[in-house]
């Protein structure tokens, strides 16, 4: 059955990717680096979606982005459905660009204000020119539909809208040419928690309906294991840990993913489990510490940490470290 | 959900809504009144630069040798000049002159501002460029540097709008350029690099759009910069040649008879000042209009 | 944890604080009647979301309005002295000194020109006629207090030299400068990381208890709450629409409003293959805010009498009020389950 199949098919290998960031001197020469995605690797199957967790600076909204090559990469590879993203030419880019989607964070600057929303929605079908202008208009109201908006907002610009509001069109707007991959860079930490709940439903059913893989990049924890099929853990430009959420959150092996868990602070009385309070403090991605990434901070640490980055181990099935303690 | 179904829908709401959208608008201009009052003036001074020539009863150029230095009377509203010519007549079709090129330098200077600030906060090696050039002419006090531009050329109307053009252009170039670098780091640009839009696309489409109302906030002052330039240069008679009545060939031709018949210098004088003030009022006003336009609305969260 | 209410005297107490703002649309209250008391030596936690009015309660408590834009009405009572009616040099003298205040974001809140140091010395000789000297060796007191390591370094960076954790470690040694009685915090860790909220907010509880400093913690993170605080008032729309102690909150929440927040927010043991609780439709305009009970536009429980009359607050159990016309039935947990899923 063509169902099973696709459920087990890799939509996007992301392989060894890095960003760098470089930082001028006087002279215009390039002094330092930051190095904001620093060698990271996973495999995102089509049909799931994948979360990326992490705290400020760890690089993930940087990976989501050089993903889609919105900033081009440094180094390392992202092949999609077979063809290696990083390495094509302007032209076949152009076109991939109507499977790989993204939502953005910050409901209020992601919409023109001097734009319809029609014509902003129409817009992805004008560049790639797809359909007649009446089939464009037809496929818009029927995505505004889809989204939970009304026709008439079609002629309504984005300032008469809500936060709420404007996070599902710019979700329709990612749906308008049909995508396979929608990577969604903090799609609802800009709203308010009532509306959150709305808008995760939202992405979850479209998902079931249109049969999307997401990349789910996200800071809160709780919805990231909401809506995700497996979780990557980044920090400081690594992706230090990688599993299946139920197995992450029974058994997270990695000592930076225990102390974020035990972390968060949960909505129910008597919640207090041991925290984990990590010594110093985030080291700057222009100097990352050597070894591993984590050895200054971790409270399991040893003199070979130091030394040597750990190797990704695979630990069980579908479950990734990196971490000299394994 | 048929096709014509949908589409007959839409124009009834898309008809409602712009009624709607218009009725706020309108409400908006109406309290706001430094743009009304800036509006009215305006208006009135253009209507009687385009129709004020068919209601006089004198020409400009008519000399009353007998009747000269006459002063306000009821015949000649605001007197005579040294060749008996009518002053009201003559600043109304100087209205035409001045305030014309006032229009067409705004206009020019408009569309060179916007081109090189738009392109400019696009393409960093343009912007070196470009706004090291403009920094060069900024660098000229105005109307030095058109004092300059007019011996180069020659004096001729066409010209002063060359000149005062090139002098008005940088100040309009660094306005647009500043709303674009803001406007490019905005989501929305992001979002539609991310549809696959080319970078004419984005800047023509969604950046330069967003630039227009500080633009056209900037070209009413520049119309009013360009009157008082245009009023010196021809005033240090670098400017239109006389005797086109030009406002500042007027106040020229009144200079020398200040104490004699000051009606020579006052009303061409006020005259520029209630341009002036108008420009700048309307100016002030549609700044107010346009841009709290997107800060009103994050409010509205 | 605090059983002992009749020695705990309230240290605050607000009473119909009403504070509007003149805007070009018309008046809009942002904080419509609110009343709530902080007992001594407790943690009191103001939920809600954008546009409830809870940023708006504390900078009205402070009277950090321009108060040719916004009105006040109502009475803050504090050591005897009703705040809204003192006049400006001695409501001076409260700011900082008495009641303290510490922000969302610490980089925007601290002056980058000015040592961190130099900042913390001014908080405190604005109201204590000290030496220099004093005021330093008490910054380095402060500095140590908030856990701020190596004190005599930092003294003189400047802000932004420090992470987001340490500004607020100095935003907190700034409220803390003249052992103020109580601390407004209005969301001090949302701009932060979950590890580094972790670390503040367990600073904020040790000096609550070390210092007997009353807190009032504004927030829109339940989690935070449960963990923190030992009372909380639940505001929407302007108006307190639940105030419970922390266990009777999550045990037994009143107002619909309370119930759906609860359960609209994906847990960390959650069933991940169900939907998330929704409340429908979005919070109102404050300039357009409906007829009856605020919430009833998008209440599951609501009926006439609740979209024609406004319910005031009133006690429903020891210790917990509600603003709901039926809240004893929906407490009633068979109520609550039908219609919520």
């Amino acid at each position: 059955m063509p169902g099973h199949e696709t459920a087990t098919h890799t939509l996007l290998e992301v392989k060894g990717v890095k960003k760098y960031f470089p930082v001028r001197g006087a002279l215009g020469t390039t002094v330092q680096e930051v190095k904001a995605v620093n060698d990271v690797s996973f495999q995102l199957k089509r049909g799931e979606t994948f979360g990326i967790v992490g705290e400020s600076g760890c690089g993930k909204s940087t990976l989501g982005r050089t993903i889609l090559r919105l900033t081009e990469p440094t180094a390392g590879q992202a092949i999609f459905e077979g063809t290696d993203v990083f390495s094509m030419d302007p032209t076949a880019l152009q076109t991939l660009r109507q499977d790989m989607q993204m939502v953005f964070q910050d409901p209020y600057s992601s919409l023109n204000p001097k734009k319809r929303i029609g014509a902003i929605l129409e817009e992805p079908l004008n560049i790639h020119n797809i359909g007649t202008p009446r089939e464009r208009t037809e496929k818009v109201l029927k995505i505004l539909n889809t989204v939970g908006l009304q026709t008439d907002h079609y002629y309504r610009y984005p300032h008469e809208f809500s936060g709420g509001q404007r996070q599902r069109i710019g979700i329709a707007r990612a749906l308008m040419m049909d995508p396979k991959l929608i990577v969604c860079d903090e799609p609802v930490s800009a709203l308010d928690v009532s509306i959150q709940s709305q808008i995760i439903n939202l992405l979850k059913k479209l998902q079931r309906e249109l049969r999307l893989t997401y990349l789910f990049i996200a800071h809160d924890i709780s919805v990231v294991r909401y809506i995700s099929d497996r979780v990557g853990v980044m920090y400081l430009g690594q992706m230090v840990e990688q599993a299946p959420t139920d197995a992450m959150f029974a058994n997270p092996r990695h000592p930076y993913t225990r102390a974020l868990l035990s972390s968060v602070p949960e909505p129910k009385l008597h919640a207090k489990r041991e925290r984990i309070v990590l010594r110093e403090e985030l080291p700057s991605p222009l100097n990352p510490p050597s070894g591993c990434v984590f050895h200054t901070r971790c409270p399991m640490a040893k003199p070979e940490c130091k030394k040597m980055v750990p190797v990704n181990k695979e630990l069980s099935a579908g479950h990734f470290v990196s971490c000299h303690l394994y | 959900m048929t096709i014509s179904s949908e589409s007959i829908d839409l124009h009834a709401v898309k008809s409602a809504l712009k009624k709607e959208q218009n009725k706020i608008l309108w409400r908006q201009i109406m309290t706001n009144g430094s743009l009304v009052v800036g509006f009215v003036i305006i208006a009135f001074l253009i209507l009687v630069a385009l129709f004020g020539p068919l209601l006089m009863k004198h020409d400009p150029n008519t000399m009353d040798v007998l009747n000269r230095f006459a002063a306000p009377s009821a015949d000649h509203w605001f007197g005579t000049d040294n060749l008996g010519r009518d002053v009201l007549a003559r600043v109304i079709y100087g209205a035409r002159i001045s305030m014309g090129i006032g229009v067409v330098v705004a206009i020019i200077a408009s569309m060179s501002g916007l081109i090189v600030g738009i392109y400019s906060s696009y393409y960093k090696w343009l912007d070196h460029l470009l706004m090291r050039l403009s920094d060069g002419i900024m660098a000229f006090p105005g109307l030095l540097l058109a004092l300059a531009l007019m011996a180069a050329l020659g004096g001729q109307a066409s010209n002063v709008v060359i000149a005062v053009s090139i002098v008005a252009t940088p100040y309009i170039a660094r306005v647009v350029r500043s709303e674009a670098l803001a406007l490019k780091e905005q989501t929305f640009v992001e979002a539609t690099r991310a549809l696959g839009a080319s970078d004419s696309r984005i800047i023509w489409q969604h950046i330069a759009p967003n630039t227009l109302s500080s633009l056209i906030v900037q070209a009413t002052f520049i119309f009013a910069e360009a009157i008082i330039v245009e009023a010196a240069l021809s005033f240090l008679g670098a400017g239109i040649p006389p005797p086109a009545p030009s406002w500042g060939n007027i106040l020229s031709d009144g200079k020398t008879y200040i104490y004699k018949a000051w009606w020579m210098t006052f009303f061409p004088g006020m005259t520029i000042t209630l341009a002036i003030i108008g420009l700048n009022l309307f100016g002030d006003g549609l700044r107010d209009l346009l841009d709290p336009h997107v800060s009103k609305a994050k409010n509205n969260e | 944890m605090n059983s002992a209410t009749m020695d705990n005297e309230p240290i605050l107490k607000v009473d119909k604080l009403k504070t509007s703002f003149k805007t070009e649309r018309g008046k809009v209250t942002a904080v419509d009647g609110v009343s709530f008391d902080l007992l001594k030596g407790e943690i009191l936690g103001i939920v809600g979301e954008s546009g409830c009015g809870k940023s708006a309660t504390a900078q009205s408590i402070l009277r950090l309005y321009d108060e040719k834009q916004a009105i006040h009405e109502g009475e803050i009572w504090f050591e005897g002295k009703e705040l809204l009616s003192l006049r400006p040099p001695e409501m001076d003298k409260v700011r900082g000194n008495d009641i303290s205040m510490i922000f969302q974001d610490p980089l925007s809140s601290l002056n980058p020109v000015f040592t961190i140091g130099n900042q913390i010395a001014e908080a405190i000789l604005i109201h204590k006629s000290i030496s220099k000297r004093e005021a330093y060796a008490r910054v380095l007191e402060l500095l140590r207090l908030t856990g701020i390591p190596a004190p005599e370094k930092r003294i003189n960076e400047y802000p932004h030299e420090l992470s987001g954790g340490m500004r607020q470690r100095v935003m907190i040694a700034m409220a803390l400068a003249c052992e103020s009685k109580i601390m407004i915090a209005d969301e001090p860790t949302t701009a932060l990381d979950v590890t580094i909220q972790a670390q503040i907010m367990s600073m904020i509880v040790e000096l609550n208890q070390k210092l007997d400093m009353g807190v009032i913690l504004i927030t829109h993170d339940l989690g935070v709450v449960a963990e923190v605080c030992t009372r909380v008032v639940v505001m929407y729309l302007g108006q307190v629409v639940e105030e419970a102690d922390v266990e009777n909150l999550f045990t037994r929440p009143l107002h619909p409003y309370t119930q759906g927040l609860m359960k609209s927010i994906p847990q960390l043991d959650c069933d991940r293959s169900k939907p998330l609780l929704v409340i429908e439709g979005t919070v109102p305009s404050l300039h357009q805010i409906p007829e009856g009970c605020r919430f009833a536009t998008r209440c599951p429980f609501a009926d006439d009498l609740c979209r024609s009359k406004m319910p005031p607050m009133e006690q429903y159990a020891p210790g917990q009020r509600a603003r709901c016309w039926h809240a004893e039935t929906i407490s009633k947990k068979g109520e609550a389950i039908r219609a919520w899923t």
